[in-house]
């Protein structure tokens, strides 16, 4: 009697354990995170974050102003609509345009507002390069970083709630909170910087997409490699908003590796590059 | 006697719990890129069993790294975690059509209501700063910007020229 009971107390313990043992890290950490995932966003959430995304794009445009030439716009929206083909967002409209500053950087609004400054192109030698970089800002805007930060959504709970309420007349403080959250987006794109887990998620979201995209994903390190060397105020903002680039380059290369990209197997397509640069006034 | 049998059937009980536990994690993804390559294990150099295209609905047994391991036609595949969410793909949210005019319109009234009511308490520093050149607001140039397409043709020929 005593044995069966013994027995009995070891399976129930197998039971608790055991589970547990025969997963791997990855399973665990991807079977908390599916049990913890929030709710998914509603259509109000998105048509929200788009206009949350909007004063944010205005606020961009405002301070730089657009770059004006027809091709190189042109070329930016092919590579950028090229890499949302592969986006997991296909609710957005992605928008891509190429702000007139010689300063190097590239900014990303929520809502599918992509922005590269024309220094930041002037400093590229590939078509992956600037791949890169676009799927890198798509990362920030596919995984909500700005959105979950400053809680942007169409619910009452939320604290930036109901801007269809403001257009129609709304409260001075519900005003207030709208645009003090627009404020917080433009100190995290120019002062603060995303958190360091949302840059380290972009830049390996950048990698993947280029890859499954079919571009080179190391043009985003030899970009790296280029600017790092860049000095003045060009990057000042860059510099303090983002994490050194040699602890980003080396994540790079180890997400490459991880996912065993044949990086030689992919496209730079420094012709194409070359190519469309030279039509750039 | 009869306890024994008890036991055995817990016991019998336990081991299904064991078994059953690792199936009931499956979670189901749909496809949100126009495609996705379901690969036969979580590397790019691995082979291709085949593609998903967007809505396709997969049943996750797992996650390696960046990979979400799926059932493929019976098999076991691997897709790009970034091509996939759990919820089905959402319809196109256009840029703001109807109300367009009416929300720029709301805009300026929000930031000329934003003067008044900074200068009737004194300018704190952010409003300062909003009401300075550096944070201009641009809706034309945003206008452009939204307004700007490139058609499918020229993009499936820059993708196909580019074998992207």
């Amino acid at each position: 009697m005593r044995m069966i009971s013994v027995l009995a107390f070891l399976l129930m313990l197998m039971s608790i354990a055991v589970p547990d043992a025969v997963m791997s890290a990855d399973e665990q950490a991807w079977r908390q995170r599916v049990s913890a995932a929030p709710p998914e966003m509603t259509s109000d959430d998105v048509s929200e974050e788009i206009r949350f995304g909007r004063e944010v794009a205005a606020r961009l445009i405002g301070r730089f102003g657009l770059h004006t030439s027809d091709q190189l716009t042109k070329y930016v929206n092919l590579v950028g609509h090229s890499l949302a083909a592969y986006s997991n967002r296909p609710e957005l409209k992605y928008h891509f345009a190429v702000l007139n500053t010689s300063e190097i950087n590239a900014y990303a609004a929520p809502g599918g507002y992509i922005f590269i400054t024309k220094g930041a192109i002037d400093r590229m030698q590939d078509e992956s390069e600037l791949a890169g970089v676009i799927a890198h800002e798509m990362g920030h805007i596919n995984g909500k970083h700005v959105v979950k930060e400053l809680d942007i959504k169409a619910s009452e709970g939320s604290a930036v709630s109901g801007l269809a309420r403001l257009i129609g007349g709304g409260t001075e403080s519900a005003r207030l909170a709208f645009s003090k959250a627009v404020d917080q987006a433009m100190d995290t794109l120019f002062k603060t910087g995303y958190k360091r887990e949302d840059e380290i998620q972009a830049d390996k979201g950048s990698v993947m997409q280029c890859a499954v995209a079919g571009y080179d994903p190391a043009g985003l390190i030899r970009y790296f490699e280029r600017i790092s060397t860049a000095k003045g105020k060009s990057t000042e903002v860059l510099d303090k908003t983002h994490p050194a680039y040699d602890t980003r380059i080396i994540l790079l290369k180890d997400t490459i590796t991880v996912a065993a990209i044949d990086t030689a197997a992919l496209k730079t397509h420094k012709d194409r590059f070359t190519e469309a640069m030279k039509t750039v006034k | 006697m009869k306890t024994i049998r008890i036991f055995i059937s817990l016991a019998l009980f336990l081991v299904w719990c064991l078994i059953a536990l690792p199936a009931s994690a499956q979670e189901t993804y749909y496809v949100q890129s126009v495609k996705a390559k379901v690969l036969s294990a979580p590397s790019f150099k691995a082979s291709v069993l085949g593609e998903a295209s967007r809505g396709t609905r997969l049943s996750s047994i797992g996650r390696d790294g960046s990979w979400v391991k799926v059932s493929f036609y019976g098999k076991d595949g691997y897709v790009a975690a970034i091509l996939l969410s759990v919820s089905p793909p959402m319809a196109k949210h256009t840029m703001i059509k109807a109300g367009d005019s009416e929300f720029q319109q709301g805009v300026r009234r929000r930031a000329s209501t934003y003067t008044s009511a900074a200068a009737a308490r004194g300018l704190a520093a952010d409003d300062r700063r909003r009401l300075s050149g550096e944070d201009k607001l641009d809706y034309d140039g945003l206008e452009r910007v939204e307004k700007y397409t490139v058609s499918d043709a020229e993009l499936t020929k820059f993708m196909e020229g580019g074998k992207i």
